[in-house]
């Protein structure tokens, strides 16, 4: 007992054994791995990426399904029918002879019309989220960083940057978005951007709070005691460990654009026909519920699975990334 | 080790520190009062010396440790470090100066960046100072990681990796890369289980003598300080209330304050006899400090004049000795 006693005191034997190394990305994956919707949902996703791409690859550069051939003998097929060879030209037939998500109401190929929507949600998601992250990291950083900053002896950067996102925050975005929408020419670049400089404020304040929370952190004031410069303790220190819940908050955030799209196009702001989306889809065949139902169903069910799917990968990367939930 | 005190220059002058922290209220951010943390602090540091500061949660001993490090602007007073004014000198110079002088945090939790290994996390001052890179600079970082007790195998670790005792040790070698002269321990072992403090404790002794470092050892635990510090303060709502060697500190306090800490202090014999100073009612609020002497509303030994005029500096025995009282008792 008292040998141990004597043995503990010397520091070269603390050195005890410890599990196996283990970078924080390999416990990232351990964790995420557990979350077996997470799982599903990250493979939805990589599918839908795949598809989104190929649309824009197959229905516009190759067309291998043209989304704008009409052919009205076929109009209203249900799904997986084969179209009528005797009436329609053969160059117009499609691919396969197939119809594998029916026809609209012009015999338009509905399977086309998706893929080529796919892309459209998938890169105004992708795009407007960054639009919105870029600017929200920045002023949220800014914020959080150097909100001490006295401008013009009347308020500080934070009071300044902050009450202009309360003010944004305020404003009902999807009627600002119509308003904006319907002002500019409805091209798809616009919409994005729109979107994204609607979006941020979310990711503005998320930020913000994180890199107050940091900063009184010990090995923040430590990384200062030993001289370290501004930029460094930034980029090194305050950065990396603020990054991960705003990854997570940002994955839902492309949830919310792709619907917000859907809901602009659907409205007939969004982008406009004959360019498909998902949201202009579901809005054709708004006419037609009990005649062609898979006209709605199809372009309904595909944002649902994307949206779903997008917010439960961003639930399960908050799991992984949150020291706080961790098990070993 | 020799309880006298080393005589010299000292390496360490702090005079007259203060810091308040503005109290803002109305739509025009106002100064309307200000929370004096610390109100005219004076000691000195000799080389080589470990200097205890205690006193009870919130009187501002963790901002003294930490406006002397210039981690928070102070509102005055001066830090004389080896001849230079900390408080006066420009970014350049003050970083220059940072690698003279380090802390070590109370929790080993959040004192490491979790996204670093912890070869990075030690090495990160060298590489930033450029006193080493390459090869180099990961034989330096063995050699602090075996200096503290920590085997090369840990560079690649992330700090979650370790326990409490060991992540202090990563603490320490960090604050230890730069070769500093001076540490500020902030509350270094306190949230550590008995048996890893002294280890910790030894640790920090062993170095102190190795580099002949010295230490402002900040504590609430009277065991501890009274093991390590040569001389001791102790603070009362941002005053110092005491300045003495330890051992004469815990034979002969002066301060009514000092000796209801000491009072409080458990024993490790039961069976000794031990007379309990009991404090009535509650630290008065900083924001409002008591006029005359601070400890006045509290103290057992209260007089009438000790409700209006502040105590003066008192030195006890003969002159020479460092046993300094704050105290009317005593006038």
């Amino acid at each position: 007992m008292n040998m141990n006693a004597v043995n503990s005191l010397s520091p070269q034997l603390d050195a005890e054994k410890l599990p196996p190394p283990e970078t924080p990305w390999q416990e990232f994956v351990r964790v995420y791995k557990k979350d077996r919707m997470a799982i599903v949902s990250s493979i939805v996703l990589a599918i839908l990426v795949v598809v989104g791409i190929s649309g824009k690859v197959f229905t516009e550069w190759v067309v291998v399904f043209d989304s704008e051939v009409v052919r009205l003998p076929d109009k209203f097929l249900p799904p997986l029918s084969a179209p009528s060879v005797d009436v329609v030209p053969e160059e117009d037939l499609p691919i396969l002879s197939l119809y594998v998500f029916g026809t609209d109401e012009l015999g338009r190929d509905v399977f086309a019309r998706m893929l080529q929507g796919s892309f459209v949600s998938l890169s105004i998601g992708f795009v407007a989220v960054g639009i919105s992250l870029v600017v929200g990291l920045f002023l949220g950083g800014l914020a959080g960083f150097f909100g001490n900053i006295k401008l013009l002896k009347i308020m500080t950067v934070d009071t300044l940057i902050m009450r202009f996102t309360d003010v944004m925050l305020c404003i009902p975005t999807f009627f600002l978005i119509l308003t904006v929408v319907a002002l500019l020419p409805p091209s798809i670049y616009n919409i994005m951007i729109v979107i994204g400089l609607f979006g941020w404020m979310g990711t503005c304040r998320f930020v913000r709070a994180e890199i107050l929370a940091l900063r009184q952190q010990d090995f923040v004031v430590a990384a200062e005691a030993l001289g370290l410069p501004k930029s460094r303790i930034i980029f090194r220190h305050l950065i990396p460990n603020a990054i991960a819940p705003v990854l997570v908050s940002t994955t839902i955030g492309v949830a919310t654009a792709i619907l917000t799209e859907s809901a602009l196009s659907f409205l007939g702001f969004g982008v406009q026909p004959p360019y498909a989306t998902w949201g202009n889809i579901l809005n054709d065949g708004r006419g037609f519920i009990f005649d062609a139902p898979w006209l709605f169903v199809i372009p309904g069910m595909a944002i649902f699975v994307v949206v779903l799917a997008f917010n439960l990968v961003g639930e399960g990367l908050r799991e992984a990334l949150n020291p706080k939930l961790r098990r070993r | 080790m020799d309880s006298r005190v080393t005589k010299g220059t000292p390496l360490l002058e702090v005079n007259n520190l203060q810091k308040y922290f503005p109290v803002r209220s109305g739509i025009l951010s106002k100064v309307t009062a200000s929370v004096k943390a610390v109100d005219d602090v004076t000691f000195d540091i000799m080389p080589g010396e470990t200097f205890g500061l205690v006193g009870e949660s919130g009187c501002g001993k963790t901002t003294v440790g930490r406006t002397i490090l210039r981690l928070m602007e102070p509102s005055g007073g001066e830090a004389i470090f080896e001849g230079e004014n900390i408080f006066a000198m420009n970014s350049k110079t003050l970083r220059a100066t940072r690698r003279r002088m380090q802390i070590v945090f109370q929790d080993p939790y959040s004192s490491l960046n979790p996204r670093m290994t912890v070869g990075s996390i030690v090495g990160e001052p060298l590489l930033v100072h450029k006193l080493a890179k390459g090869q180099d600079l990961t034989d330096r970082v063995y050699q602090l990681l075996e200096r503290v007790g920590l085997s090369p195998d840990h560079y690649s670790r992330y700090p979650h990796e370790f326990s409490g005792g060991q992540r202090q040790r990563i603490g320490i070698a960090r604050a230890l890369a730069l070769n500093p002269k001076f540490i500020v321990c902030d509350e270094a072992v306190s949230a550590l289980d008995v048996s890893i403090q002294a280890q910790i404790i030894n640790l920090l002794k062993d170095l102190q003598e190795e580099f002949h470092l010295s230490y402002l050892f900040i504590t609430h635990d009277l065991n501890v300080v009274q093991y390590i510090a040569k001389r001791i303060a102790v603070m009362y709502l941002g005053k110092l209330a005491e300045v003495a060697p330890s051992e004469t500190l815990f034979e002969n306090a002066k301060h009514p304050y000092t000796r209801a800490l000491l009072s409080a202090n458990p024993l490790p014999d039961p069976t000794m006899k031990h007379e309990r100073i009991l404090l009535t009612g509650d630290v008065p609020s900083p924001l409002n400090p008591p006029s005359g002497c601070r400890f006045h509303t509290r103290c057992p030994e209260v007089m009438e004049h000790c409700k209006t005029t502040e105590p003066p500096l008192i030195q006890i025995g003969e002159s020479g000795t460092e046993h300094k009282v704050w105290c009317h008792l005593y006038s």
